[in-house]
């Protein structure tokens, strides 16, 4: 069967698009309910025109909108889902069709494999947590904000020497 | 770490932010699918990658606008990758620079420069792609390829060494209207008539018999008015000659317009000259006047006619050496008495070196590309005004009596414009009776 990238990248722009417009609606936020729309002609025109920064840009004012969104009162687990939504489609996004050689098939099968194990397991962990509420205190939650900083740093700077 | 990671790391604090200044848990949530993004691309990512590149061309020697097959194979000898993103990276340095012009040595024709494929231990990653090309040399090194975790987020990059070379040869038009007549030949058999009495096929006179002389030459004839004496007939013998091909690649001589250069046609009709003067059986030496000087010694065969080719094929156009230098050069260049047939768009400047030529005893024949129609044929594509109209007026008559000044030396001249094959002007080719 020959794996194809454009099927899953529509679905996933479908879910980035309504799921949030659906959070917006059901809060009565309507202007939020028009912006996801808007982003989705900025992507177009950012294709016409070749604008390589484009894609990166709608990831970032898509996880914007949807942290505001939940933070104004839309549901929270709609939200959140239309990140993970957003961040399936940019990654999506930047891969070309894969061509007949049969190890370019594979490469397109393991990732659209791993990228839905990955989001999904991200996903299922966030919509849990939104169900099992729990306060913390700000320094708690200040403390495990700085832990999770340093980590990714020292990732990216353990990967910097791999790399190089 | 390159700009996709980045990216993932900047959502990623800037929700951690909003869940602080908002005091709320709601965003920082919202980060876990972009966590789980992040730490499947580190826990996939590879080790130190083992490849052996290889690259093959379908052959090593071609001519302009001949397509060219081109494989390249990178080997995995080490664990399994993930993601491998192969691309030709040599292709940013295959440009030439005409004036202002940037233009592409290749172009391609069928296939993709950049291939993204998983490759597991052992296996073989194959990109395959057609190209057409400009004359000159094609040359790559090294092959590109980018090993990554499936996401591309960890990246490392490898330039593997993969040489392989392909020399694109000037068109050779077969030219079946030339008749070269050299009037001097050299001892050796060849397709020319030398005036001398010989080996051949056409009559050149009678002689007395001499004992070994076929009874088939015996001019009966002639012998029967002469009862005691037999006579033979004689033939024209038929000898090689050498011709000279002298070609003028200076850059002021050459005009260029677009993609488009004079002397990509003079050095067409230098290697169609070579071939057509090879095949018949005569010696061709070669001299290219441009960024060097280029010098080809006499010789025959199919292997003179591959060495003036390649030497054809590396030719750049330059200030350094123009066709007025030949009056500074040692005559003896070209072997004595040979004929010399010379392309070049002449200049007026370049009138005393052909005078120097017809001084020293050679047989000249000056094939001229005509650099006013070449350049009016481009003007007459956005319009000509009345301005430039009359300067083309003006170019064209001082090159008409430059050519005939050139013509009342004794040289032959083929005046071409370069729109119209140079088989069909050479027609207008007429020598001299011996």
């Amino acid at each position: 069967m020959k794996h194809t990238v454009r099927l899953p990248f529509w679905i996933c722009l479908g879910a980035a698009l309504v799921l949030p417009a659906a959070g917006f609606g059901l809060a009565g936020l309507w202007p939020g309910v028009v912006l996801p729309f808007a982003g989705l002609a900025l992507g177009w025109a950012g294709r016409r025109a070749a604008w390589a920064w484009m894609p990166d840009a709608l990831l970032a004012l898509d996880a914007g909108l949807c942290a505001v969104g939940a933070l104004l009162g839309a549901p929270a687990y709609l939200m959140v889902a239309g990140a993970a939504a957003g961040l399936a489609c940019w990654e999506l996004s930047g891969q070309p069709e894969p061509g007949e050689h049969p190890l370019a098939q594979r490469y397109t099968q393991e990732h659209l494999k791993l990228l839905a194990l990955s989001v999904g397991v991200g996903l299922l962990l966030a919509e849990a947590g939104l169900l099992l509420r729990f306060s913390l205190s700000f320094g708690v939650l200040f403390g495990a904000a700085l832990v999770v900083m340093f980590s990714l740093y020292r990732l990216a700077v353990l990967f910097r020497g791999r790399s190089s | 770490m390159n700009t996709k990671t980045n990216q993932i790391l900047l959502v990623i604090a800037g929700l951690f932010l909003a869940a602080l200044t908002s005091r709320s848990s709601t965003p920082a949530l919202m980060a876990l699918p972009f966590l789980a993004y992040l730490a499947a691309g580190v826990l996939t990512a590879p080790g130190d990658p083992l490849l052996r590149a290889q690259r093959s061309l379908s052959r090593k020697r071609s001519e302009v606008g001949a397509p060219v097959e081109q494989e390249v194979l990178v080997v995995n000898e080490g664990t399994d990758v993930p993601r491998l993103v192969l691309r030709e990276p040599a292709l940013a340095k295959l440009h030439v620079t005409q004036g202002d012009l940037v233009l592409a040595k290749l172009r391609l024709t069928q296939g993709d420069l950049v291939q993204c494929v998983s490759l597991p231990a052992g296996q073989t990653a194959a990109m395959r792609y057609t190209f057409t090309g400009r004359r000159g040399r094609l040359a790559w090194e090294e092959a590109q390829v980018t090993v990554s975790d499936l996401f591309g987020l960890f990246e490392t990059q490898r330039m593997l060494p993969a040489p392989a070379q392909v020399l694109v040869l000037p068109e050779q038009r077969p030219l079946y209207r030339l008749r070269v007549r050299p009037r001097h030949t050299i001892r050796t058999a060849g397709p020319n008539l030398s005036r001398l009495p010989g080996a051949g096929v056409d009559f050149y006179g009678v002689r007395e018999y001499h004992a070994g002389d076929s009874l088939r030459w015996i001019h009966w004839k002639k012998s029967a008015r002469q009862p005691r004496t037999f006579f033979s007939k004689e033939f024209e013998r038929e000898e090689m000659a050498d011709i000279g091909l002298l070609v003028d690649a200076s850059l002021a001589a050459n005009p260029a317009r677009g993609s488009d250069s004079l002397l990509e046609y003079s050095l067409q009709a230098a290697a169609a000259l070579a071939k057509t003067i090879l095949r018949a059986g005569n010696r061709v030496s070669l001299l290219v006047l441009g960024e060097r000087i280029v010098r080809v010694f006499p010789g025959s065969g199919k292997r003179q006619l591959a060495r003036i080719l390649d030497q054809l094929s590396a030719c750049e156009p330059g200030e350094k050496v123009s066709f007025e230098t030949v009056k500074y050069l040692p005559v003896r260049l070209f072997p004595s008495r040979s004929m010399i047939i010379v392309i070049s768009p002449l200049r007026q400047r370049d009138f005393n070196a052909l005078t120097r030529l017809r001084a020293e005893g050679y047989q000249v024949l000056l094939i001229s590309p005509d650099p006013v129609a070449f350049a009016a044929r481009a003007d007459a594509l956005v319009g000509l005004d009345g301005q430039k109209s009359f300067a083309v007026r003006a170019a064209r008559l001082e090159r008409e009596t430059l050519l005939r000044r050139v013509r009342q030396m004794g040289v032959q001249v083929v005046d071409w414009p370069v729109d119209q094959p140079l088989d069909a002007m050479l027609r207008s080719l007429r020598w001299a009776e011996r």
